[in-house]
């Protein structure tokens, strides 16, 4: 301690020219709307990079989990196509081809993934946030979900030129009507309650409905955000108040967010269309 | 006291001069000259250091609230008292200062050339950290050189007319 006083008497005068340069040149980044703006954007830009190579390493880290998530993805979708079952492959018949791309032409392209990798994201604070390293010129728009390979993410809410900010699940804002498919039911939302990242509740489902442990949740095709049938999660207990009428239902997430990297971007190409159509002023007698 | 009330004074014209009439005379993109600095060029060599750089903080936040600038002239202001009092120590020699009588470095005391080097460096440095942090960018770099240049010559004229008129 003594030591430190005798420092601090040795370089007082340096010391004081030092707060006061330091002052001044706070008060120029505080009010001058210039140095302002270029030290913002300075600094975001610097935090931003910084934050790209500490994702660089970790996904390096997590390369064998994101590794085993890319399998399961690809087996999921290999099962999606039927290619194996193609008893078109042994023929070699053209026209399969070309029946194909016909009834291709009439398809509506109503998703549109955008890949991102996550450069950073909170999960320990009652909101929580993640950045992507994908922005407007990449497509991206505010309000289109994030998914990724075990389940759903958050929506986008800022975008930049190079980055966006989406607001994660594990956050108060955000709310999202499931599907029980077992039941086939469309009821209640989901909310975090910002105890635990790893769960979920499930709100305002009626106690007349037959819930029980292990039933998966997944997106509704309700939504105009989401895709349907994303995995939310897994009702992870269910009970029943004597006075309400709903259950107290607690889903795991599908989604680990704590090794979350690689996210995929949804765009519903037809979202403006079907708002519009939910527009209430076409209730309205003509 | 005395030597206290002087230095108010002459802080309260000069303070005037640059922030109503000087700072309101376009003189180009280059040129911005701020003669206030005589100032702290006057200021006695056996001042009391720390009080220098807390008048000079004080006098350039006026400065920068006459001319909003906010904290500019401050911050090149405490930049340049440090660095007089580094020179002082270093150059000034108190003691032949004391020999003719007189406290503070001028033309008359330690001649033409040895004010040339000592008000130059100490405006220059002024200037330098002044459009440094008016310009904020290094892409820059080249035009914030020559306007501290270009600057630095304007003041020091003006602070020898204002000098001259001072002695008279």
């Amino acid at each position: 301690m003594f030591i430190i006083l005798q420092w601090l008497k040795r370089n007082s005068y340096p010391l004081l020219a030092l707060l006061l340069f330091a002052f001044s040149v706070n008060q120029i980044l505080r009010f001058q709307i210039y140095q302002h703006s270029y030290y913002y954007n300075s600094s975001v830009s610097f935090f931003r990079t910084i934050d790209t190579w500490r994702s660089n390493v970790l996904s390096y880290l997590n390369l064998k989990v994101d590794n085993e998530n890319l399998k399961n993805e690809n087996l999921f979708l290999r099962s999606q196509l039927g290619i194996n079952k193609s008893p078109l492959q042994t023929f070699r018949d053209t026209s399969y081809y070309d029946s194909i791309s016909k009834v291709l032409n009439h398809y509506k392209v109503v998703y549109t993934y955008i890949p991102a990798s996550v450069i950073k994201n909170t999960y320990n604070s009652r909101n929580n946030y993640f950045i992507i390293d994908q922005g407007s010129k990449q497509g991206i728009e505010d309000g289109m979900a994030v998914i990724c390979p075990q389940g759903i993410v958050g929506v986008i809410i800022n975008t930049s030129e190079n980055y966006a900010r989406g607001m994660s699940v594990l956050n108060s804002k955000f709310e999202i009507t499931p599907y029980l498919p077992s039941i086939e039911l469309r009821q209640g939302v989901i909310g975090w309650s910002g105890m635990d990242y790893n769960y979920v509740d499930l709100r305002e489902v009626n106690r007349t409905e037959q819930i029980k442990k292990g039933m998966t949740v997944v997106t509704s095709n309700y939504s105009s955000i989401f895709p349907p049938n994303i995995p939310i999660g897994k009702v992870h207990s269910v009970s029943l108040k004597n006075k309400s009428n709903f259950h107290q239902i607690t889903l795991k997430l599908a989604t680990d967010f704590n090794r979350l990297n690689s996210v995929y971007c949804v765009k519903n190409n037809y979202h403006i269309e079907i708002d519009s159509l939910s527009n209430p002023i076409l209730d309205l007698p003509k | 006291m005395i030597e206290f009330l002087r230095i108010f004074v002459i802080a309260f014209v000069l303070g005037f001069l640059q922030s109503f009439i000087i700072t309101e005379i376009d003189m180009g993109v280059w040129l911005r000259p701020m003669p206030y600095l005589l100032l702290f060029i006057i200021t006695p060599v056996n001042f009391n250091r720390y009080g220098l750089l807390v008048i000079a903080f004080i006098f350039g936040m006026f400065i920068d609230l006459t001319s909003g600038t906010f904290g500019t002239h401050a911050a090149s202001c405490v930049a340049m008292v440090y660095a007089k009092n580094f020179i002082d120590m270093r150059y000034a020699d108190f003691d032949s200062l004391k020999l003719q009588g007189e406290t503070y470095v001028g033309t008359e005391t330690k001649g033409l050339l040895f004010y040339f080097y000592y008000a130059g460096a100490l405006i220059f440095i002024h200037h330098f950290v002044f459009f440094m942090l008016d310009y904020f960018e290094f892409v820059s770099f080249f035009r914030m050189i020559f306007s501290t240049i270009v600057s630095t010559i304007g003041t020091f004229l003006l602070i020898l007319l204002f000098k001259s008129i001072i002695k008279r």
